[in-house]
């Protein structure tokens, strides 16, 4: 006793009935813990662990359950054992058990064996087992635990699960008879046999099973097979039993073919009749006079020049057969080759030989671009006239001829074949103020008689002539000016030092 | 109302005394002579049957014709005229207000009907010119003043006609107005004032040089 203390083991019962169906069971335990060395009962509340072992020492655990237990006075422990892990058949399945206790982390030594009362457990489970899918205990057989030593083989095997052994059989496994088997016959257990079908049938008959007999039929057809065979248009034959035949509408002439005439099948050439040839090429021929040699009528043709000829030279007509001549140009508009590029008017470089360059030479006032000949802009001279800023050095002799289509200087407005006043005055000037402005401006003071064609010119000034000055005075210090919209009396006068407006008239440009 | 009573008051006063404020002179120069008295104005019968009636007819042509025809009569009818200077038709008015400078320039009609004239902006500008025309060819304080107001502080057809016009005023008024003139914006201006001084100047010519003309200027007063 390694640990001090010896327990008692006074009871081992199973808690639960015999009867009862309830699996877990539980197991009553019972015992008295006493100090081994002093012989006081050991009594308080106390850890206690219960653990199922398959051996007396070592082996596997199968089973545990700890807690704590209050020892009464006289050092008694009343547990049941399978309070919180079930002690069930598959604990007690039959094998021998031993319990080990541990008090207070002290294991007891030694364990505890397991006698008949807790396999009452498994008697409970066997009692549920009095018959085995159905059958009794009589009907079942015993395991089968004998065997056979070699060369043997198992003849019977007993009751109790024992076997009976006889002496093996001479060879090794050969077949030693063969049986005619469904729809079959011959066969034999000895020599050489004949296995064979049942019987013979008619030409194209096969055995079929009817269910119960193998016997003679027709090779059926099954549905979806093809029961006749029908001439379509332009076919003829068929039929509904037996091998037919199918076969053309008619035959026709050689090369023909059958063709569709828009309402029936007739035979016809086998002509090509698309629109890009006219027939297929049977044949390829040459002959002399085409220059070319080879040809075929039938396979890959291949045809060449009459001849091979010297280096340079080419295939020449001579008027009646083709033969190797010089490349020689005998166009009628030349005469031979180009011997020599020579510049002529106007133009610089050529040559003699080689790649030869002619070019244009420019000349005063003109320039040759990349691309063609242009007059030279910068170029000046008194016999050309720039069309702005430039200025004739000479007369203009016009030949009689008039400049038409003249134009007024910007704020000008033609008023007649050459006359331009300006479209709108100017207020607040005197008579001299607007001689001034206006020869400054280029122009001068409109003239009554100016005024005047501008009144019957018809043309509307954007501001109106009343009050312009007139270039005219009828005394020194006055002068005439617009006081009428009208031409029949249109000047009135007044001081030259008056305010009035100012109109300035041009000629055409 | 505030800046017309300061016009007002410029009317009444003379020239030479403070001016106006500027702002106060934002519309109109106002005229420096009496508001025209046209009741006190002889009225006469024309001597041309139905010319009254045709000054009254709708087609502007008829008008003209008759306020030219009215121009010609040596005893015209100013107030023929004075009505006919704000006809709507510009030909008209222009007529009729140069018929009132003649009269003015003979002494039958005040200044003040031109002054009238010349400075109501709601007047076509050509009518304007030929009231202040009118006006300035008469030598008369009134018109001396009108004019150096105009150059000063005029639009651009006042300031331009004014100075020109101001070389038949009073010297004393006149040139000093015309000095100014010469440091106006407007170039014309400037051209006509210079013009102007050298008719006053008789042959001296200091061109824009308003310091050199102000002084021979101040020489020539003493």
């Amino acid at each position: 006793m390694k640990n001090g203390f010896l327990i008692a083991c006074l009871a081992f019962a199973i808690a639960s009935g015999a009867a009862s169906a309830s699996v877990p069971s539980k197991v009553s335990f019972t015992a008295r813990l006493v100090n081994e060395e002093t012989g006081d009962v050991l009594t308080g509340a106390h850890r206690l662990k219960f653990e199922l072992f398959d051996a007396a020492t070592g082996g596997a655990s199968v089973w545990f359950e700890g807690r704590q237990f209050e020892i009464d006075e006289d050092g008694l422990l009343f547990a049941e054992l399978g309070e919180t892990k079930a002690l069930d058949s598959t604990i007690f399945d039959g094998k021998a058990l031993w319990l080990e206790v541990t008090l207070d982390d002290k294991v007891m030594d030694p364990r505890i064996a397991l006698d008949s009362v807790p396999y009452a457990i498994r008697a409970h489970a066997a009692t549920e087992a009095e018959t085995v899918g159905g059958k009794s205990a009589t009907d079942l057989q015993s395991r089968v635990t004998g065997t056979c030593t070699t060369g043997n083989f198992l003849t019977a095997v007993n009751a109790d699960g024992t076997v009976t052994c006889g002496a093996g059989a001479t060879g090794t496994g050969d077949i030693t008879e063969v049986l005619p088997g469904s729809g079959l016959q011959g066969g034999g257990a000895s020599g050489s046999v004949t296995l064979g079908l049942l019987q013979s049938c008619a030409m194209n008959q096969v055995l079929k099973w009817t269910g119960t007999a193998w016997t003679c039929q027709a090779d059926a057809v099954g549905t979806g097979d093809i029961t006749g065979v029908l001439a379509g248009p332009g076919l003829m034959g068929g039929g509904t039993t037996g091998d037919v035949t199918v076969s053309l509408l008619t035959t026709c002439g050689m090369g023909q073919v059958l063709k569709w005439s828009g309402s029936t099948w007739v035979c016809a050439n086998d002509i090509d009749t698309d629109t890009n040839s006219g027939g297929d090429i049977t044949s390829v021929t040459t002959s002399a006079a085409s220059g070319l040699v080879g040809g075929v009528a039938s396979g890959d043709a291949a045809i060449s020049l009459l001849t091979n000829c010297a280096v340079n030279q080419i295939l020449k007509w001579n008027g009646a057969a083709w033969g190797c001549a010089a490349d020689v140009d005998t166009d009628t508009n030349s005469g031979g080759d180009i011997t020599d590029v020579v510049a002529g008017a106007g133009l610089s470089g050529g040559g003699a030989n080689g790649a030869v360059t002619l070019d244009v030479g420019g000349g005063t006032g003109v320039v040759v671009n990349a691309n063609g000949i242009a007059l030279d802009t910068t170029f000046t001279d008194g016999r050309y006239v720039n069309a702005t800023g430039d200025t004739l050095s000479g007369s203009l002799d016009m030949g009689n001829n008039r400049i038409t289509n003249r134009g007024c200087p910007v704020g000008y407005v033609k008023v007649g074949p050459a006359l331009c006043t300006e479209d709108s005055d100017a207020l607040g000037f005197t008579f001299t103020g607007c001689a001034n402005r206006c020869r400054g401006a280029g122009a001068h003071m409109c003239t009554s008689g100016e005024f005047r064609a501008i009144l019957t010119s018809g043309v509307t000034l954007s501001v109106t002539t009343l009050q312009d000055w007139m270039d005219a005075q009828d005394a020194d210090d006055s002068a005439l000016y617009v006081n009428s919209t009208t031409a029949e009396n249109p000047d009135g006068a007044r001081a030259t030092t008056t305010s009035s407006y100012c109109r300035c008239c041009t000629d055409l440009e | 109302m505030k800046a017309l009573a300061a016009l007002l008051l410029l009317v009444a006063c003379d020239s030479r005394e403070a001016p106006a404020p500027p702002q106060a002179r934002a519309a109109r120069i106002a005229p420096t002579a009496s508001r025209a008295t046209t009741p006190a104005l002889p009225s006469r019968t024309s001597t041309v049957p139905g010319l009254e009636q045709d000054l009254k007819d709708v087609d502007p042509k008829v008008r003209r014709a008759a306020v030219r025809e009215a121009a010609r009569e040596a005893d015209a009818d100013p107030q023929v005229f004075l009505a006919a200077s704000r006809d709507h038709d510009r030909e008209v008015a222009i007529v009729a207000t140069e018929a009132l400078a003649k009269l003015h320039a003979r002494g039958e009609l005040p200044a003040s009907e031109l002054i009238a004239r010349a400075t109501d902006r709601s007047l076509d500008e050509r009518v304007r010119v030929s009231a202040i025309n009118g006006l300035g060819l008469v030598a008369s304080a009134d018109a001396a003043r009108t004019l150096a107001e105009l150059v000063h502080r005029g639009d651009t057809l006042e300031k331009r006609s004014a100075a020109i016009l101001l070389v038949h005023q009073d010297p004393e008024v006149a040139v000093p107005a015309l000095i100014d003139a010469l440091a106006d914006a407007d170039e014309v201006v400037r051209a006509n004032a210079l013009e102007a001084l050298r008719g006053r100047a008789r042959g001296r010519d200091f061109g824009s040089d308003a310091g050199a003309w102000r002084a021979w200027w101040q020489s020539r007063s003493r």
